[in-house]
C-alpha cells in the first residue's frame, strides 16, 4: 500500500514536473554557425520562454527572435534599453568599448551601424560571428516583447552539456597615452 | 544504431532555431561601393582643402589622420563589394552583355590601390566614374536575366 502511494507520488511529481518544464521552456536544435563557438550547429537547447529580464541583467543573453518568414533566430544581447551604441571594428557602448571575449571575426563596413539612443524596451542583438551574421546591424534593434526565449541549458552532445551562462559586462580601459618619441 | 544516435534522435527538438547568416543568398547591390567611391573623392578633397599646416599641428594632424583612414577604409570597401558581385553575382553567360566586365572590375582594383596608397582626386574621381559604370553593368545583367 505505502509502495502504491509512493509511485503514485513520484509519477504525479514527474507529470507535474513535465508539465512546468513544458510551461516554462521549448526545446530548439540550433542550425548554423553565426553563434560559434558559444553554440555549435546541431546542439539542442532550452530557451526559458519569454523575454530578457529588464536592466543590466539582460547583457549578454542569448534570446531567440522570429524573423519575417517565421524562423526562430538565435542571437546576443549587446546594446540595452538607454544606451548610445556603435557597431563597427568593436561594439562601443556610451563611447566606451565593449570587452567581448565571445565574439569572434571582424564586422564588414557595410555591416557598420549606429544607434543613438535605445528607446524602453529595446535591445541591440548581435551574432557572435561578426564577419556571418545577420543581426540588429541589419534589422535594427529588437523589441524584449519579440523575444520569443532565452537560451538557458545546453542538453546536447553529452560532452557540452550544461547551463549557458551570461558574459559580464566588461570595458576596455583606454590606454594611457606615451609621450612622444617615448 | 548505438545508444547515442537513439538517444540523440529521442531528444532531438522539433523546431530548428538558426544562428547564421540568415539574408538569403542572391542580394547584390553596388549601391555601397558607390557610395564608397565618393566617400574616397571627397577625402581627397578635404585633404587637398587643408592647404599646409597652420600653428595648431595637433588639429592638423588630427584632421589629415582622419580624412585618411576614412579614404583607406572605403577604397577597400569599394573593392571588396565589387570583387563580391563580380565573383557571386556575374555568370560566364553574362559576359554577353557584359563583355568587358572583367576590365573594368580590374580598373576598379588598381584604382581602389592607387586611392588607398596615394591623394590624387584625379584616381578618385576615376575610381568614382568605373564604380558607376559597374553598376551600369550591373543592372543591364540583372536586367537580362
Amino acid at each position: 500500500m505505502r509502495i502504491t502511494a509512493l509511485v503514485a507520488a513520484v509519477v504525479l511529481l514527474a507529470l507535474a514536473a513535465a508539465r512546468w518544464l513544458r510551461r516554462s521552456f521549448v526545446a530548439v536544435e540550433v542550425a548554423g554557425e553565426s553563434m560559434s563557438p558559444a553554440l555549435r550547429p546541431g546542439e539542442y537547447l532550452l530557451l526559458r520562454r519569454g523575454g530578457v529580464p529588464r536592466g543590466e541583467r539582460s547583457y549578454g543573453e542569448i534570446v531567440a527572435l522570429r524573423d519575417a518568414s517565421g524562423r526562430l533566430l538565435l542571437k546576443r544581447v549587446v546594446g540595452l534599453p538607454g544606451e548610445s551604441v556603435r557597431a563597427g571594428e568593436e561594439v562601443q557602448i556610451n563611447g566606451r568599448v565593449l570587452e567581448e571575449p565571445y565574439a569572434n571575426g571582424a564586422t564588414p563596413a557595410s555591416q557598420y551601424r549606429g544607434v543613438q539612443r535605445l528607446t524602453e524596451g529595446e535591445h541591440f542583438l548581435l551574432g557572435d560571428r561578426r564577419d556571418a551574421s545577420t543581426d540588429s546591424r541589419d534589422f535594427g534593434p529588437i523589441d524584449r516583447s519579440r523575444m520569443e526565449g532565452v537560451a538557458k541549458v545546453r542538453y546536447w552532445p553529452p560532452s557540452r552539456v550544461g547551463l549557458l551562462s551570461r558574459p559580464h559586462r566588461r570595458f576596455v580601459e583606454p590606454r594611457p597615452m606615451s609621450a612622444p618619441g617615448g | 544504431m548505438n545508444i547515442r544516435t537513439v538517444l540523440q534522435r529521442a531528444l532531438r527538438p522539433s523546431e530548428k532555431a538558426y544562428a547564421h547568416c540568415d539574408i538569403p543568398c542572391g542580394i547584390y547591390d553596388p549601391a555601397t561601393a558607390q557610395l564608397g567611391a565618393e566617400t574616397v573623392e571627397k577625402m581627397m578633397t578635404m585633404i587637398a582643402d587643408l592647404g599646409a599646416p597652420g600653428d595648431d599641428i595637433a588639429a592638423y594632424s588630427n584632421a589629415v589622420t582622419r580624412f585618411v583612414v576614412i579614404k583607406e577604409q572605403h577604397a577597400e570597401m569599394v573593392k571588396q563589394e565589387v570583387r563580391i558581385i563580380w565573383g557571386d553575382f556575374i555568370k560566364p553567360p553574362d559576359l554577353a552583355v557584359a563583355p568587358d566586365v572583367h576590365d573594368v572590375v580590374w580598373e576598379i582594383m588598381r584604382l581602389g590601390s592607387a586611392c588607398r596608397q596615394g591623394t590624387s582626386i584625379d584616381d578618385a574621381k576615376a575610381l568614382r566614374a568605373k564604380v558607376d559604370e559597374f553598376a551600369g553593368i550591373f543592372a543591364k545583367v540583372k536586367a537580362s536575366r
